[in-house]
């Protein structure tokens, strides 16, 4: 239920994007699904990556976005998660909650990430299609610590989302830009890991996943359409019975 | 302003097919140029510094990694050899990031055998390693040179990976290179010179930048 929203979103974005664009359709056809595989091959290293591409010849194999714009706002959509996340969280907290520059270290994240959603909005902007916007989240944390949990969680999400989405993007540009975003995330996943007192590279290759696994992880977290401050505003005007 | 937006763009487009998109693939550099904050920063400079690419093919493009992950492996071979835990606590290092440096080095070996076995399946003839002197003297110079070459090993990464043409060879880049980034982080950390993650994006080397910083290491 709480996925919904998102999960509506991708549709409503895929499918206008795929009206708009629909002579750029087919052109990658049989490059998706690489992401697991990839990985899985890699994982196994003595394997190699012709397992990969045995994987790649399933009969469903087709781009998992229509176009690049599709994979931007993707990543918009994680990106304004997580933005908000470090933005209300950072001011419910203060530097004594953490161990000794924690705090600030959690507000630089909070700056990338903001950066992140702006670069992206602007790009997706130039480009001709619709920025998704932020929606409201519940992120059930309820003290310090399990904000921190919760950060290591969505850092790590991110990396396995756009390791999974990377080869999918058909501009040069744009795919520096995702790889310049994607080793950004993985530093802020590797300190989240430290601090939660996990190991901060678990494994030899990252793990990517396609946007049904993003969606199962990040879709509950996602509570309405609309940030959660608006809805606030509406309750406030609105006494209860 | 201009001039250097001009700088942007870069006619390489990926699997040849996208010749009526590379004005919009420019237009996304552009917006996040002017995105304004170190994002904007970020991206100039990465672009400016390899406008096109310096990899003949995907082949090329794994050896250059492989180059790097070989230095790596055997950076950390030799020097956890080297240094026993007694070393690292000398140095003031707590036992756990003597653990953490095996585990680095683990993965970077990994790399090379992945990466080996990948050009090989692709026909092509993997390079192998060579003979390297990383100039350290103790432990904590160890550490120091382990810093700079993960980071160096990530933008190396970043800047390389948007010219593999191959979807599946991108994807096992792509989960090497967040790899390295945790290990970049990681050692900003333990080192302390500077935060684990300095910019919002991360700058991307070139091949001659990347060649520049870790050929001295390499004396045979």
């Amino acid at each position: 239920m709480a996925d919904r929203p998102l999960h509506e979103r991708f549709l409503e974005t895929i499918t206008e994007e795929r009206q708009r664009l629909a002579s750029r359709r087919g052109f990658l056809g049989g490059s998706a699904k690489v992401a697991s595989g990839g990985a899985l091959a890699l994982a196994g290293a003595g394997l190699g990556l012709r397992a990969a591409r045995a994987q790649d010849a399933t009969p469903e194999a087709g781009a998992e976005f229509p176009d690049d714009i599709a994979i931007l706002n993707y990543a918009l959509t994680l990106e304004h998660l997580e933005f908000a996340f470090y933005r209300d969280g950072l001011e419910e907290f203060s530097a004594d909650d953490f161990d000794e520059g924690v705090f600030d270290n959690l507000g630089l994240i909070r700056d990338h990430e903001g950066a992140h959603v702006d670069a992206l909005t602007a790009t997706i902007t130039e480009l001709g299609g619709t920025p998704v916007g932020e929606a409201g989240y519940d992120f059930g944390y309820e003290d310090a610590e399990g904000f921190l949990e919760v950060a290591a969680a969505l850092e790590n999400t991110g990396v396995r989302a756009y390791d999974g989405a990377g080869a999918d993007i058909q501009s040069v540009d744009l795919l520096a830009v995702a790889g310049q975003i994607v080793a950004v995330e993985a530093r802020h996943a590797s300190y989240l890991n430290l601090l939660n007192g996990e190991v901060p590279f678990p494994e030899s290759f990252e793990d990517p996943a396609d946007s049904e696994e993003i969606l199962e992880i990040a879709g509950p977290f996602i509570v309405s359409d609309t940030p959660a401050a608006d809805e606030g505003a509406e309750e406030e005007a609105t006494p209860d019975a | 302003m201009r001039r250097s937006q001009e700088g942007l763009l870069v006619p390489a487009t990926r699997r040849g097919l996208l010749i009526g998109s590379t004005k919009l693939a420019a237009g996304g550099a552009l917006a996040f140029a002017v995105a304004g904050g170190p994002a904007a920063r970020g991206l100039r400079s990465a672009r400016a510094q390899d406008p096109v690419s310096s990899f003949t093919d995907d082949l090329d493009v794994f050896n250059y990694a492989l180059t790097l992950e070989h230095l790596e492996n055997a950076f950390y071979r030799d020097g956890l050899a080297e240094f026993d835990e007694a070393a690292f606590e000398d140095g003031g290092f707590d036992a756990q990031v003597r653990e953490y440096f095996e585990l680095i080095g683990q993965h970077e070996q990994d790399h090379v055998d992945a990466i080996t076995a990948a050009i090989e399946d692709a026909g092509g003839t993997p390079v192998e390693e060579q003979t390297y002197d990383f100039g350290y003297e103790d432990v904590e110079g160890f550490v120091g040179v382990a810093q700079a070459l993960e980071t160096t090993g990530t933008q190396a990464y970043t800047g390389a990976a948007p010219f593999i043409s191959d979807p599946n060879l991108l994807t096992a880049a792509l989960t090497i290179h967040g790899v390295e980034a945790r290990h970049a982080a990681y050692l900003n950390v333990v080192t302390g010179v500077d935060v684990p993650f300095p910019e919002a994006l991360e700058p991307g080397l070139s091949r001659d930048e990347v060649l520049a910083i870790a050929g001295p290491f390499i004396v045979a």
